[in-house]
């Protein structure tokens, strides 16, 4: 199944560019307000960044996923069959959608926390920076998703 | 309870997991069989990764991208090439000097193995060099890159410990050059062995050419060190200030790089700093159960019944940290011993910043090392030789790497002399 033309994968990369130079501009912003303006960067800067950060971070992980960016031990698995592999495939991604199914739904009780805090410099509702939780484990669930039906397909040829 | 989690882990790991997800799925057995709540998930990825001085590791690698398609690397590549080709060994030793280079603008090892040896072992092995000398060189040479500034594990060694990151740099430089150099006689020895051609001497003004086709890069690395150090900027501020000024070099200088590139490199950027931070993240919820079961405790007391003398104990600490390095990945190794063998090694007198140093050295040997040697990996695929035939020929060069080990573990003076130079 190609997902690569989807709106998700559209939106996940727009959200991780767009949160990536916000990240540049706020830090630039940072240096250049201390240097030249005042002493002390407005402590809305760094909170900002952070907000940016963990927004780019949670847009990415779930496009590192699909193109499997993240690291793993073979020296095993090499070793074994091609059918065994294929097992192996499919536990590793249905376990894998369990911890990320898990994350989204408390991802979601977290959100809940933040709405009674608000962030110190920006003053913004703290379940909004929580939302990227909910970004990160959702996204991955949904590219492990398509994983799992592409390796039942090849285990059904 | 922890020995039911380290297990799940580890069949994890070698059922090929991703090594985040390993860590993850062996502390939500631990988090069900304990009863509690699972928001706890979420809430330590994000306190782990909501660390300011994080920000800084996207900006390093996308400077370091930024550079490498803004044609850096043909450029390092071109003036070392210059600059030893002539000499015996002279394409074994560009390959060594590109990579010194090239690690003042990456911070990491597969990121050099890949760049440089795309341009180095095609052309080694053009000039009649054996194929797995080359792979060899490339892959040992590589692992400069994580300990000389920017260095990624560094800024998580900070990250765990509070320590300054700019003194952790300053603290990897000088070992980094010692690793460089040592690869360097190494290569120029072997190199009798192998039946290249010498290349014409390059003249002075060819030298020189290339020399200021290569500042550039040389500027970013002392911009980043002097922001930090001077106090200039913090480590985020001059991971920034160095992708600002990648991307002006790579459009307005060396005019490589087009504005269409620029969010495919940030794209790419951000995918591998995600996969990174996903492990942080995990490592954080590891590391608060690991302290809430008084593991730290356990082993530093374990350790130190055994001997206080520091110079075992440090034995001890480096064949731990080596066999672990062989089988796991750098970073995720870095978060989940670090802080447990720091405790036992300031314990016994050993600085933080010395310690920090010998445990990055510690897991970088790992890279060339099989069975799970990344850079033993690429560099093979890229040659197209078996992993075996890149591991043997690279044993000189892992001798190496373990000599400069001895060294800075029981010569401090190596890892501080810098830190204490430009800090205190």
């Amino acid at each position: 199944m190609k997902v690569n033309g989807n709106k998700v994968f559209t939106l996940l990369e727009w959200g991780t560019i767009f949160s990536a130079f916000g990240l540049i501009f706020t830090v630039i912003l940072q240096i250049v307000t201390r240097r030249f303006f005042v002493d002390i960067a407005p402590a809305w800067t760094e909170e900002a960044s952070r907000f940016f950060f963990i927004y780019a971070i949670s847009f990415a992980a779930g496009l590192a996923q699909k193109e499997g960016y993240y690291v793993s031990m073979d020296y095993f698995y090499r070793k074994f069959n091609k059918g065994l592999k294929r097992i192996l495939d499919l536990i590793i991604t249905s376990l894998s959608m369990i911890l990320f199914l898990l994350m989204s739904v408390f991802s979601v009780h977290f959100i809940l926390l933040g709405t009674v805090e608000t962030s110190p410099g920006l003053g913004l509702p703290m379940s909004l920076a929580f939302t990227s939780m909910l970004i990160l484990s959702s996204s991955i669930l949904y590219f492990l998703f398509f994983q799992l039906i592409d390796q039942i397909r090849t285990v059904n040829k | 309870m922890i020995l039911l989690l380290i297990s799940v882990f580890i069949i994890c790991l070698f059922l090929r997991f991703p090594i985040a997800y390993s860590i993850a799925i062996s502390c939500l057995v631990y988090i069900i069989l304990k009863d509690i709540p699972l928001i706890i998930l979420p809430l330590k990825m994000y306190s782990g990764i909501d660390v300011f001085v994080l920000l800084s590791i996207p900006g390093f690698i996308l400077a370091g991208n930024l550079m490498n398609h803004g044609g850096l690397t043909e450029k390092i590549i071109d003036f070392c090439n210059h600059l030893f080709g002539h000499v015996r060994g002279g394409l074994s030793l560009a390959n060594i000097g590109a990579s010194m280079l090239f690690a003042g603008i990456s911070g990491t090892a597969v990121s050099d193995t890949a760049s440089i040896g795309t341009v180095m072992i095609p052309a080694m092995k053009k000039e009649g060099y054996k194929s797995d000398f080359a792979c060899a060189v490339t892959a040992a040479s590589s692992t400069v890159g994580p300990i000389i500034p920017p260095s990624v594990p560094m800024i998580i060694a900070a990250t765990l410990t509070g320590l300054s990151v700019g003194k952790l740099f300053l603290a990897g430089a000088l070992p980094g050059l010692m690793l460089g150099m040592g690869f360097i006689v190494v290569a120029y020895i072997l190199s009798k062995k192998q039946p290249h051609k010498k290349q014409k001497r390059s003249s002075f003004v060819r030298v020189l050419k290339g020399f200021f086709d290569t500042f550039w890069a040389l500027l970013m690395t002392f911009i980043i060190l002097y922001g930090i150090i001077g106090g200039v900027f913090t480590p985020t501020e001059a991971s920034i200030v160095a992708v600002v000024y990648a991307a002006f070099i790579g459009l307005f200088v060396y005019k490589k790089l087009s504005w269409k590139r620029i969010p495919a490199i940030v794209l790419d950027s951000f995918k591998t700093s995600a996969s990174l931070m996903i492990l942080v993240g995990f490592s954080n919820l590891l590391g608060w159960i690991l302290v809430t079961e008084r593991l730290p405790l356990l082993i530093s007391e374990s350790l130190l019944g055994i001997t206080t003398n520091k110079f075992v104990i440090l034995i001890f600490i480096n064949l731990i940290l080596l066999l672990v390095g062989t089988f796991m990945e750098t970073i995720a190794a870095l978060l989940i011993l670090f802080p447990v063998l720091l405790k036992v090694a300031v314990t016994v007198g050993v600085d933080p910043v010395q310690f920090a140093v010998i445990a990055v050295l510690n897991l970088i040997i790992g890279l060339t090392t099989p069975p799970v040697g990344v850079c033993l990996f690429v560099a093979s695929s890229i040659g197209k030789i078996s992993i075996d035939q890149v591991s043997r020929a690279g044993f000189p060069f892992l001798l190496v790497s373990i000599l400069v080990l001895i060294l800075v573990t029981y010569f401090p003076q190596i890892s501080l002399i810098l830190p204490d130079l430009f800090f205190d």
